[in-house]
């Protein structure tokens, strides 16, 4: 075989190999695209306390905020250097499917507090489950502290997360430490009830 | 001792060499069959996915109701709805436990069934949901207990080979309850539809 038509078949190895590559990049694209439930195009939703945010066939409410220097829970008292903070989270399965929320972070700038006391939700279709999920925070570092929940699996073909503002701003942020001082917290217990 | 090489007496020929052309083919039957992999690889993943996609997020094609009191054969079992009752309150045997009510707004559904486990069966694995209007679909509910009937295939008081009553409780919105279409029952791990259960 001649030099040139060696390097004409090369060529045409390699043409395919891009067809290939972008073939799959474009089955990848439309599977994921065909999998993806209408309701949940979204990756990203911000939304505001106290006022449902939709999430899947449902929605998620961010309730009330608390701070101390003590969290009750297991039976006993945990204390800490820094604060406790608790935010009452509400998940309603509005839809036919059972709804899940796994993953519960504070965020502060670029720092991330993982929750204190594992939470969790999973609620069955037409009902609504109120938990309280613990943080464990450095006091300094509660300006403008997000909320930020979502399904928190580890294989998901889509991943949806609500972000919400809890209202401590750096203008407040003392109230809010003043208001920890000697505070004891209750993470409660999970509260279930049919929706109307 | 040398050996001085005639020059005179022709060298035996070497293997002819295939001809540019066949090689040429070769080398582009090569790319088409790297190609021809690929895109197999591509679809397969596509076929697959869609069909998950289908078949798990598309309400319409997940259940087939079967007929009051016909039974679901799967590999593990054979299970019969017999009865699916409301309750507001569920007694318990411990006594200091007193009954346990339904969450506000909300009803126990008490689905009676009866399970035979198919002899070899050492694990035997039976999923339950129950089923309502609009296919909205309930997982069986937890924190339920001193019941006297088992609530699963794989119960150790449930035996191999023969008929025997167990009971899978459900947690239903007040409103759904006169509107449920029965219980569905599949192995947990199977592609087909899942039988929905009726009760007799």
């Amino acid at each position: 075989m001649s030099p040139v038509s060696r390097t004409a078949g090369f060529r045409r190895s390699v043409l395919l190999s891009w067809l290939a590559a972008l073939a799959c990049i474009v089955v990848a694209a439309v599977a994921l695209q065909v999998s993806e439930p209408p309701s949940d195009r979204t990756q990203n939703v911000t939304g505001v306390r106290n006022e449902p945010v939709s999430y899947g066939d449902g929605s998620v409410t961010v309730g009330s905020v608390r701070v101390g220097q003590g969290l009750d829970h297991f039976g006993g008292v945990s204390r800490t250097a820094g604060m406790f903070l608790t935010v009452d989270v509400t998940l309603s399965a509005e839809g036919n499917r059972v709804l899940s929320l796994g993953q519960f972070q504070l965020l502060s700038g670029d720092r991330v507090y993982d929750d204190y006391s594992v939470a969790g939700l999973r609620v069955q279709p037409g009902f609504a489950e109120r938990t309280t999920v613990a943080f464990e925070v450095d006091p300094q570092r509660i300006d403008d502290l997000v909320l930020q929940v979502g399904r928190g699996e580890v294989v998901s073909g889509y991943h949806q997360q609500l972000r919400v503002h809890l209202g401590i701003t750096p203008e407040n942020a003392d109230a809010w430490r003043r208001a920890s001082v000697g505070q004891v917290l209750d993470d409660g217990s999970n509260t279930t009830w049919a929706l109307p | 001792m040398t050996v001085e090489r005639s020059s005179s007496t022709p060298s035996p020929l070497p293997p002819a060499p295939r001809s540019g052309r066949s090689r040429e083919l070769s080398q582009r039957a090569r790319a088409w069959i790297i190609a021809a992999t690929v895109l197999t690889l591509a679809a397969t993943y596509l076929v697959a996915w869609g069909t998950y996609a289908y078949a798990h997020m598309n309400s319409t094609v997940r259940y087939t109701v079967l007929d009051p009191g016909q039974p679901v054969v799967l590999p593990a079992a054979t299970v019969e709805l017999v009865e699916l009752t409301l309750a507001r309150t569920l007694t318990s045997t411990y006594a200091s436990q007193g009954p346990t009510s339904a969450d506000p707004g909300a009803l126990w559904a008490v689905a009676s069934m009866e399970v035979t486990i198919t002899p070899g069966s050492t694990d035997p694995t039976c999923v339950f949901d129950l089923v309502g209007p609009d296919r909205r679909l309930w997982e069986p509910a937890f924190g339920v207990s001193g019941r006297t009937l088992p609530g699963s295939c794989s119960d150790d008081e449930v035996p191999v080979g023969r008929p025997t009553r167990i009971e899978v409780i459900f947690q239903v919105p007040e409103r759904d309850a006169d509107q449920l279409v029965g219980v569905a029952v599949s192995s947990g791990s199977s592609w087909r539809r899942l039988e929905v259960l009726r009760p007799s």
